[in-house]
């Protein structure tokens, strides 16, 4: 699901070829609305379908475009979520990630672009490329957290796509655990909140500030109790990839209500008690090495658990996880930014002024965030390993985009970990083309065998 | 009870019958259209050859690429598992890398000492190194594959393939050949460029192997010139099997042999 | 109930009875670790550090009266001192303290004004800290310079003298008494002046920064000599931190060890990390970092060798999404909310 924008107008003199492009844009523009109707009926028509997931569907199915302007806010794009959601809420302002997860929308974009590249951006000028009148965006906010990032502003001029609004970029430190990157961070984002004053025409206190906290706060408990559901096989990780998909394509507290239905609807007499407040004194040795939450295993069916760690997943490309499921294998955890990662954590505050509200935010998202663009790589090895002693998952995959340097580098830092603990690892290299569904078949089933 | 393993691969389909544990049969076809039936004609063949009939047969199990085309098995294995399988019992239990050569891809299996699959990898989309890339080289020479271990045991040099693309190599060769380069020199360059791109893809994973642990297989594993170029790469011994082709099809007649019976 | 309710209301009752109780007959007797001023009429029980001065300190190196029934009744109070330092650690400090309570009414009333906190850089922080040890450094030794005829006798508190809690607790109530300069003799005047001053840079302090005084207390000193001891205790496991700075930023004493640098050779295998302490000097065991740490299993409170709470993801949804709720949240979607 994508984005939208609108491209050059081609000038007089090159008024054939103008139409002619202009035909190949509605003939890919027509293409990816195929491909998405057809991902969402093949949805629908699963055995697993409950009616909650109508809601999220149905914004899904909406072209881009008119979706935004049904949200009732002044939009704000944004790619990566390192800027902080709340800030841009605060403003008055929808945020809205900027994704692309279209095959088709690539062979518009790709001509003009480098072969090797993140098939995420690609596809994502692809779409832009492919609507020739978006809707009024108020800004578009880019915080470079890798190479194809920074240089957006160019990739779009090298495929003659005019940007529908004024890009600020962000400048991340790439270096945690440190008050003068932090100090930089905070920086930025007072450099945010400017050009979001400038944008929104509202210059905002604390109070605009904390009750955007709280909103996004009652989102990630929603979002937190789905995981819990996923954690226990009770949501499968497609539905909750959809579930995530569409949380940027309405207004918050819409997605939060929905995303509180199907936790309901799906996961009734789930989770009384795991988790929770009450103390596990068994589970919890002496030496203190074994204090994880509670253990679930006995709630657990046959399919063999996975972790699916690495780079993004997008609407409509679930190519990967569907062969995952084919191979017999369920999704227990994953750690994509699509997904579980989506929301960085609840932010905690203790100084409620403004200046703290601002240190708060942009340390929980600066130093929260898993992206491998950040030079240390422990926490992203702990989040998985973590809990190594509790039998939730029997092995990793690492999904790797071709072209996203990032995730690749990270799998071979994660790599010796995870095995080094004795946990399967497969690395699971592709891009967003359907040709090589058969070999990656054969190796995630050899890896489920391996399980 | 007979159990029957199918490889429906790229480049051809394998069938080989077990019994107890034993090949008793095997064969292969190449792949074509209509690849069930082409299977089914090679079943027909062996219950002939052996004098058997089809009630005799206990389990079939289909593997490699079209797996799913095969749809009277009672089971699919992927070839991975297949392989691993195979060459373990194949190998006495000793072999712990397999190197499988296939028609579009090539594979590196680790095992543990119970022939369980401890790791793998697979090169990606490409066919440099595999059985296409052999026989592509070949069409280029006008030389026939089993001809090539012959040619490259001479004394010329081998060449300096330049390119590990498949697509770029047929031009490389083409103007080494009319520059005067023999077609023996060619192949031991060839060779030399495969062996590298497996010593690649094996990684670190060679450096401690002992004679009977490395185990070349699948059809391109019958040319001897490679395994010499894998050995000289890899710097440890390469053992190969006496029909490595039909290793990943005798791994899913075990396999068939081992998984519940469909009724 | 979270646990931030309970703290909340513990730090009430402790407040009542230490300020009040006396007035009902209820008495803790003197050897509380914590600032229970016994210069507040009324008050329900005594801070240790004033019994630590005198008459403990007043004993001297004398060994035949540390002999004497004196003597071992002030070792029976430093016992039970010792005891109950054990049986709760450091949340003394966060969880009974009266004057703790005075300051995070302070902080409540700035958050409120959305005044910002203070920060203060790491160098400034080093020098503050060492302060509580001068300070406690002359409260233990000046009784015992008293006795060898070095110190004026007048000086015999030497620390209550001075101490802000003792003419803030006392205010509070109504008690004007300390609120006076003594022109007795040079010494009492001095004091007199220096506790003016140290209680209005406190109440300046504790307004901009949570909990200011606690960073100058002596009391943190002295429970902190019996660490190995506390049963009450937070635990961090650094191998399941994500870094992500929830901890140390609801942490009232800006403990830096709350994300501890990884040894890269030991991170990666769990086995190899031993848990790391949190309970170390200025933590008052609010427990707030283990309530807002939102990675499952990451930080623990343990109590002797028992996890009495962990870390997760779950409660710490829960716990920071605010008050309202709370309660309907924690059940689960079989209760249908």
């Amino acid at each position: 699901m994508d984005w939208v924008g609108k491209s050059g107008s081609p000038s007089a003199p090159h008024a054939e070829a103008g139409a002619r492009a202009s035909a190949r844009r509605e003939k890919i523009a027509s293409q990816m609305a195929q491909d998405a109707a057809g991902e969402i009926a093949r949805l629908r028509a699963r055995a697993d379908f409950v009616e909650q997931y109508s809601y999220f569907l149905d914004l899904l199915a909406d072209r881009p475009d008119k979706r935004l302007a049904a949200i009732g806010k002044p939009v704000a794009a944004f790619l990566c979520q390192v800027a902080p959601l709340e800030l841009i809420e605060a403003h008055g302002l929808h945020p809205f990630r900027l994704m692309g997860g279209h095959q088709a929308a690539e062979r518009l974009s790709s001509p003009s672009l480098p072969a090797v590249m993140c098939p995420m951006l690609r596809s994502l000028l692809g779409s832009m490329m492919s609507l020739d009148q978006g809707p009024e965006l108020a800004g578009l906010i880019m915080p470079t957290m890798c190479d194809w990032t920074v240089k957006f502003g160019s990739l779009s001029e090298l495929c003659g796509l005019k940007l529908p609004a004024k890009l600020h970029l962000m400048d991340p430190p790439r270096v945690k655990n440190s008050p003068q990157t932090s100090d930089r961070w905070l920086k930025e984002t007072w450099r945010l909140n400017d050009f979001l004053t400038a944008i929104s025409g509202r210059k905002i206190g604390p109070k605009e500030l904390s009750k955007a906290i709280r909103v996004y706060r009652q989102a990630f408990m929603a979002l937190s109790d789905l995981i819990d559901l996923k954690r226990q096989s009770k949501l499968p990780q497609i539905w909750f990839t959809v579930i995530t998909a569409a949380f940027y394509l309405d207004q918050v507290q819409n997605w939060t209500q929905a995303a509180r239905a199907v936790w309901l609807a799906v996961g009734d007499q789930a989770l009384v008690g795991p988790g929770s407040v009450q103390t596990d004194f068994k589970n919890a040795s002496a030496a203190g090495v074994n204090l994880g939450p509670p253990d679930l295993s006995g709630r657990r069916n046959q399919a063999k658990k996975v972790f699916l760690a690495g780079s993004p997943i997008f609407f409509p490309n679930f190519k990967t996880l569907l062969l995952v499921e084919q191979a017999g294998l369920e999704t227990v955890i994953d750690d994509f930014c699509s997904s579980e990662r989506l929301l960085p954590g609840p932010v905690a505050v203790s100084d409620e002024s403004f200046y703290g509200l601002m240190t708060a935010l942009s340390q929980r998202y600066q130093l929260g965030c898993l992206c491998p663009t950040f030079a240390d790589h422990y926490q992203v090895v702990n989040n998985i390993t973590n809990l190594f002693d509790h039998p939730l998952f029997q092995g990793v995959i690492f999904h790797v985009l071709k072209g996203c340097h990032l995730f690749d580098l990270k799998s071979l830092a994660v790599e010796p970990n995870v095995k080094g603990l004795g946990i399967k690892f497969l690395r699971l290299e592709t891009d967003y083309s359907r040709e090589d569904r058969d070999t990656l078949l054969t190796r995630l089933e050899a890896f489920a065998g391996t399980l | 009870m007979i159990s029957i393993g199918i490889d429906l691969g790229s480049t051809a389909i394998k069938v080989a019958l077990v019994d107890e544990g034993q090949l008793k049969w095997c064969r292969q076809t190449p792949t074509a259209p209509g690849q069930e039936r082409l299977a089914g004609e090679l079943i027909d063949q062996a219950l002939g050859d052996l004098e058997l009939s089809s009630s005799d047969i206990g389990a079939a199990a289909a593997t490699g690429y079209g797996k799913r085309l095969f749809v009277s098995a009672s089971a699919t294995v992927d070839e991975i598992s297949a392989n691993a399988l195979g060459l373990h019992r194949l190998s006495g239990g000793r072999g712990r890398v397999i190197i499988n050569i296939g028609g579009q891809d090539l594979k590196v299996i680790r095992l543990d000492e119970n022939g369980r699959i401890v790791d793998f990898r697979m090169n990606d989309k490409c066919a440099a190194g595999t059985g296409r890339f052999f026989e592509q080289v070949a069409r280029i020479l006008d030389t026939r594959l089993e001809k090539f271990g012959e040619l490259a045991s001479g004394p010329d040099e081998p060449v300096e393939l330049n390119s590990t693309c498949a697509v770029f190599a047929e031009s490389e060769i083409v103007s080494l050949l009319a520059r005067g380069a023999t077609a023996a020199s060619v192949i031991k360059g060839f060779h030399r460029s495969v062996a590298r791109r497996v010593a690649a893809l094996v990684g670190q994973a060679a450096s401690d192997i002992v004679d009977g642990e490395l185990w070349l297989d699948g059809g391109p594993s019958q040319d001897p010139g490679l395994r010499a170029a894998l050995e000289d790469e890899l710097l440890c011994p390469v053992s190969v099997l006496p029909a490595p082709q039909y290793t990943v099809a005798f791994g899913a007649a075990l396999y068939a042999a081992q998984s519940p019976i469909k009724a | 109930m979270s646990i931030r309710t309970f703290r909340f209301l513990s730090q009430h009752v402790f407040f009542l009875i230490l300020t009040f109780g006396g007035r009902l007959g209820v008495s803790l007797g003197p050897s509380l670790p914590c600032l229970s001023c016994p210069y507040v009429v009324g008050c329900g029980g005594i801070c240790y550090l004033r019994f630590l001065q005198s008459p403990m300190g007043g004993l001297g190196m004398n060994w035949a009266v540390l002999s004497s029934g004196r003597g071992l009744a002030a070792l029976a109070a430093l016992g039970l001192f010792i005891a109950l330092v054990a049986l709760l650690g450091q949340s003394w400090c966060g969880w009974t303290c009266p004057f703790g309570l005075v300051q995070d009414y302070a902080a409540r009333l700035r958050n409120k004004l959305r005044i910002r906190e203070a920060i203060f850089t790491e160098r400034t922080m080093a020098f503050i800290k060492t302060l509580k040890y001068v300070c406690f450094g002359y409260l233990v030794s000046t009784p015992v310079l008293i006795t060898l005829g070095a110190a004026h006798p007048d000086l015999s508190l030497p620390y209550c003298a001075i101490c802000p809690v003792k003419l803030i607790m006392p205010l509070l109530t109504g008690d004007t008494t300390y609120l006076n300069l003594d022109f007795t003799n040079p010494v009492l005047l001095t004091t007199s002046v220096v506790l003016m001053i140290f209680s209005g840079l406190v109440l300046v302090g504790m307004f901009f920064k949570t909990r200011f005084f606690c960073l100058l207390c002596p009391m943190s000193v002295l429970i902190g000599l019996f660490r190995p001891l506390y049963l009450l205790r937070v635990l961090k496991r650094p191998q399941a931190c994500l870094g992500c700075g929830n901890c140390r930023r609801v942490c009232p004493a800006d403990i830096d060890k709350t994300t501890p640098a990884i040894d890269p050779g030991s991170n990666c295998n769990p086995a190899l990390v031993k848990p790391v302490t949190l309970s170390t000097s200025g933590c008052q065991g609010c427990f707030n970092c283990a309530q807002c740490c939102a990675t499952d299993g990451s930080l623990a409170i343990k109590y002797g060798p028992w996890a009495i709470f962990n870390s997760s993801r779950r409660y710490a949804a829960r716990f920071l999404k605010g008050r309202t709720a709370f309660f309907k949240a924690l059940k689960g979607p079989g209760d249908r909310l």
